[in-house]
């Protein structure tokens, strides 16, 4: 006995046994989480010329496309923030998300190699998607706030909850992602259709509009979940400018919730054939 | 009697061979359901064959044991060790594992060739699961093992392949599992190296540790 003191209780592999250690692995192996999002944001500029700065320059051009789309052509009201403004602080959440949702997607497809021949946690992977968009989105973060103080709309109390918006933002995109990550995996399908999703819903989600004016269309776009943390985001980063809508959160929250339990349980229930589809 | 490390009963593994171009795809799966929904079913029925990898295989391996697994090509032999390493879940029977253990089943498994050499191996070693401090602490040593000191802040895709594979199994050849599953890896680098690296597994195996050489 005295053998193999320290030893953890043995592993038990059986057929259609989920693993019971499973949290407590994931745990475990949370560096490698860490090492995988390092790698994917290390690896990404190699050889671009411009390198980081695309992870500017990409949102800009969009913040400017949709600044003309929305407010120049459609003749969509800002209120009292600069137009580019509201849209850069929806971009914000949107780019969390689509990011998160699109590189889940790949993600396992993209490490085959490492399905195919180590063990770990699958669920290691599209989380790992998810910090990546998280970087970005911190990256952008830190050229928002300052064009915000230049336009005069300084940090107030309210940008102390803008975590809060960040995490609820990145369980959407981990729900929606867990989902897209399996089916992907099965069907390849799903490559196709995650460009097309990621177009729908940058409509559906007001990242180029303001939801409070547009009274008769709120509920309904509560029901994207997204909805509530574009408001969320608004609301913390221009001091309370926008109106923030709670019924939306309540539903938004409610949505989410059933995302991403079904959407781990639909994981967690393919995960283990992932070596053999994919 | 001594304690088993690994008692594997009545293993199995079953795959599916679909013949025809019974494809996964969901536009198929869609079609074939919506024109007709049963039948459907009879013909996933009549078209797949079950192919037995693996069927009843039973042993158990003691503590200190080192076990070579040989067979012909498509004997299963491959798919024995992912299904001990846990990649892949078995269809029938069971496995108890006692340890902590690491399988080789590929050399350099995650490299990325825009990384370094020095970033791989803290790469590579972290997802054999291996501890950031852990690797640190053997960094030097692996870099000595893999007598890579000058190219440490290349690319790894500018190495040759001998480098590469040198590199790859000096990060895997420092993990210290209780038990380790190998899957023809030694086969790399030349004669001196690979001289070198049954040395190191002659090392590694004065634990206890589960090896097949293929």
């Amino acid at each position: 006995m005295n053998d193999i003191p320290t030893s953890p209780p043995p592993i038990i592999i059986e057929a259609g046994r989920t693993e019971r250690h499973y949290w407590r692995d994931l745990w475990r192996y949370r560096e490698l989480l860490g090492f995988l999002a390092w790698r994917d944001v290390k690896v990404r500029y190699k050889q671009a010329v411009l390198g980081v700065a695309w992870a500017v320059i990409q949102p800009a051009i969009n913040t400017l496309l949709l600044t003309f789309v929305f407010n120049k052509l459609a003749k969509m009201p800002g209120g009292d923030v600069p137009y580019p403004l509201l849209v850069l602080a929806g971009l914000l959440p949107w780019q969390l998300f689509s990011g998160a949702f699109s590189g889940a997607g790949s993600s396992l497809v993209n490490n085959a190699h490492l399905i195919s021949k180590v063990y770990f946690p699958r669920l290691i992977v599209p989380l790992s998607a998810v910090v990546v968009a998280l970087i970005d989105m911190l990256v952008l973060l830190g050229i928002a706030i300052p064009y915000a103080m230049y336009e005069g709309i300084y940090p107030t109390w309210r940008f102390l909850l803008l975590p809060l918006f960040v995490l609820g933002t990145m369980l959407v995109a981990l729900g929606a992602g867990l989902w897209i990550t399996a089916l992907t995996v099965k069907y390849r399908d799903f490559r196709f259709i995650t460009p097309f999703l990621l177009q729908i819903g940058m409509f559906v989600t007001p990242v180029g509009y303001r939801t409070d004016f547009l009274p008769n269309w709120r509920d309904w776009l509560a029901l994207n979940p997204l909805t509530s943390m574009v408001e969320g985001f608004r609301w913390c980063l221009l001091g309370g400018r926008t109106d923030f809508y709670d019924r939306g959160l309540f539903l938004s929250l409610t949505v989410t919730a059933v995302m991403l339990v079904t959407g781990l349980w639909y994981f967690r229930k393919t995960e283990r054939q992932f070596a053999d589809v994919i | 009697m001594s304690n088993p490390v690994i008692t594997v009963e009545g293993l199995g593994k079953r795959y599916t061979l679909r013949h025809q171009a019974r494809s996964g795809l969901l536009r198929d799966k869609l079609a074939t359901l919506l024109r007709n929904p049963f039948r459907q079913l009879r013909e996933n029925r009549a078209t797949a064959e079950d192919f037995w990898a693996l069927r009843d295989v039973n042993f158990s391996v003691n503590q200190g044991d080192v076990i070579g697994i040989i067979g012909r090509n498509g004997a299963g032999k491959s798919t024995l060790l992912k299904i001990l390493s846990r990649i892949t879940e078995p269809t029938t029977g069971r496995i108890s594992i006692q340890g902590r253990i690491a399988s080789l089943l590929e050399v350099g498994t995650g490299f990325h060739g825009e990384l370094s050499g020095r970033e791989n191996i803290f790469l590579n070693g972290a997802i054999l699961g291996m501890k950031r401090a852990e690797i640190r602490k053997k960094f030097d040593e692996i870099v000595a093992f893999a007598e890579v000191e000058k190219f440490l802040d290349t690319p790894v895709k500018h190495y040759s392949s001998g480098m590469y594979v040198r590199l790859a199994f000096a990060v895997a050849a420092h993990l210290e599992p209780e038990i380790l599953i190998v899957d023809e890896v030694l086969a790399v680098g030349d004669a001196d190296f690979q001289r070198k690296c049954l040395l190191k597994m002659n090392d590694v195996t004065s634990r206890k540790a589960v090896r097949s050489c293929l």
